[in-house]
């Protein structure tokens, strides 16, 4: 047993749930690529952008106690600015000829178009937000949900910008394991400095009670639109990652099936802890993973009817909301391992 | 004077919850708003902390109209106020708990000497420092909430009900916190109980509210043998029959 006391340790041990969760995704990442499944990479892209999306999620939800419904709208506006900077020189201006001629004659690159696509999501938000934000609990949740319903309508009608309801092809697919893996950890590592800051630990009051958290000075409205816009920001690049993981874009894949598959993924692991929206990512996604080669007929004789996968989660959801309303996780953190801190041994007591 | 109402008339709605009701209170002072249920003791300190706008009068905090200010503002201005019924934040540990009281302050060296003062007053939350708040007792809860108003460093600190649901030792506790702190650091305080015979104890000035309206002011001094308070607070002559038998 190691005595956390020197700085090196206590360093460690205020980022150990960063280590965990970057290590325990390295490893994931390193197997499936040495694996050469192709259909199991394709997971694990979808996997890692949808890190990026719901530990954004925990840093809005886990952090204000409010449910967003809304957060795929920004998942969506970041994928198409991203796709205005990236995608098909040679074929933009016949799927989005509204786009000013800036756009229309030059490319971003990959990065740069991803981190201003999620800009554009966080000055959306920070538009959008100053009105919704002081609203509170099921009020501010169906704000965000007529939100997203108000972004998707637009982006399905706005054609010459977002080719309406047909698709944009042809983005190049530069999301590749190790890029979605660097982002999901810049996610990762954003949710937690965010949550560990005063700004988070101020929300968090907010989230157990709102009128002893404003007589005791904190400004509910401006910390809730403080986590809204950064959260947004992840969200906005994390459509970016989508649209060149994809390869295309349309307006259909942003709507309720991304947003309850994403909420799912949080409510699994657990809504109040960053190690809780990895975790809900990680096994959920395996588990589609699942289903989905069981409904192809992987087992002969054992064919699942298409669109059992989504029965399941719903399935699953119903259970975790009966039974572990916490999550898998029971919205702990990674503990430390080693002795030295009372509360982190008492966790894992509870955990086992 | 620090801190001065001068004739605030508050409605709910179009009810009328105090009328023409001045409270004031000097530096240094512990100043009790006594009365019964749904007098308006808690209206006056929730005007007084910007959650409630009065129709008419002006709340006056060192020299500047506050009222129409939000609550946040208010707590920034240096009222801070521990609202009815132990607020923690459950989730959080207590440490956080206290941390939250700092948010509204930027000078760290002081805020590390608070904390420490803070944890020295109460050693209690200093043993259960890394304890969820949600575990702690309800004394330990109201010492809590205490310390977090102490650490946004306040002029003047408004306690809604310190008793309310406290075993009678507990409250005895809680009070000789209030006067040590009064008598250590100067806190102004302003306290809303329901018990007179606490407030005769422990303040220097007495107010009694009734129906909305002030009823009697007075030094506590004055006022020890009980009979006027009692006459103000319940609004009849000792002797006159009453129903049920009220004791007081």
């Amino acid at each position: 047993m190691i005595e956390a006391n020197t700085p090196l340790l206590r360093l460690l041990r205020t980022y150990w749930p960063l280590v965990m969760l970057s290590l325990g995704l390295l490893i994931i990442v390193a197997i499936v690529d040495s694996s050469g499944d192709v259909i199991l990479a394709q997971t694990l892209i979808e996997g890692l952008v949808r890190i990026v999306i719901v530990a954004a999620l925990y840093l809005f939800i886990g952090n204000s106690g409010i449910i967003s419904f809304g957060h795929i709208g920004f998942v969506m506006i970041g994928a198409y600015a991203t796709a205005w900077q990236t995608c098909c020189p040679y074929t933009r201006e016949m799927f989005m000829p509204g786009l000013p001629v800036y756009l229309l004659n030059n490319s971003h690159h990959f990065v740069l178009a991803i981190f201003l696509g999620g800009l554009l999501a966080a000055v959306v938000a920070l538009i959008s937000g100053y009105a919704i934000m002081r609203l509170s609990g099921i009020a501010a949740s169906i704000g965000t949900f007529a939100l997203m319903m108000v972004f998707y309508s637009i982006y399905l009608r706005w054609s010459t910008w977002t080719s309406g309801a047909s698709s944009v092809i042809g983005l190049p697919t530069t999301t590749t394991p190790w890029v979605g893996y660097a982002y999901a950890v810049v996610a990762i590592v954003g949710a937690f400095l965010y949550s560990r800051s005063k700004w988070g630990l101020a929300l968090r009051s907010s989230r157990d009670d709102e009128v002893a958290a404003k007589a005791a000075g904190v400004n509910v409205f401006g910390q809730r639109l403080l986590a809204f816009v950064v959260s947004a920001f992840f969200c906005g690049m994390a459509g970016g990652l989508f649209g060149h993981f994809l390869g295309m874009l349309t307006v259909d894949s942003f709507g309720l099936g991304m947003t309850f598959i994403t909420l799912s993924m949080l409510v699994l692991g657990g809504m109040q802890s960053l190690t809780g929206a990895v975790v809900g990512v990680v096994v959920l996604s395996f588990l589609i993973d699942i289903l989905r080669r069981l409904e192809n007929g992987m087992v002969s004789g054992l064919n699942l009817p298409t669109s059992s996968a989504e029965v399941f989660v719903g399935i699953v959801i119903i259970l975790i909301l009966m039974f572990r309303q916490s999550g898998i996780t029971g919205n702990q953190e990674v503990y430390w391992p080693f002795k030295g801190d009372v509360s982190a041994s008492s966790a894992m007591k509870r955990q086992s | 004077m620090l801190l001065s109402v001068e004739n605030i008339t508050v409605h709910y709605s179009r009810l009328p919850a105090l009328r023409n009701v001045s409270v004031e209170v000097d530096e240094g002072e512990i100043v009790c708003i006594v009365g019964p249920n749904g007098a308006g003791k808690s209206t006056t300190l929730l005007s007084i902390s910007g959650v409630l706008n009065p129709t008419s009068g002006e709340i006056i905090f060192d020299g500047q109209k506050i009222n129409g200010m939000n609550p946040e503002t208010v707590a920034r201005a240096g009222i801070s106020q521990v609202p009815e019924g132990r607020h923690v934040f459950t989730t959080l540990n207590v440490e956080e708990n206290l941390r939250i009281g700092t948010t509204i302050r930027n000078d760290r060296a002081e805020i590390e000497k608070d904390f420490k003062r803070v944890l020295e007053t109460f050693p209690v939350l200093a043993e259960r420092r890394k304890q969820s708040a949600g575990k702690l007792s309800g004394g330990e809860q109201q010492m809590l909430v205490i310390g977090r108003a102490l650490l946004t460093n306040p002029r003047i600190m408004t306690i809604d009900e310190p008793s309310l649901g406290l075993a009678p030792n507990l409250v005895d506790r809680v009070y000789e916190t209030l006067t040590e702190l009064r008598r250590d650091r100067g806190l102004t305080l302003l306290i809303v109980e329901q018990s007179s015979e606490r407030a005769l104890k422990s303040a220097d000035r007495l107010y009694v509210l009734r129906s909305g309206e002030m009823q009697l002011e007075g030094n506590t001094a004055d006022l020890q043998d009980g009979e006027k308070v009692r006459q103000a607070y319940f609004g009849f002559e000792e002797g006159t029959p009453q129903e049920g038998g009220v004791t007081f």
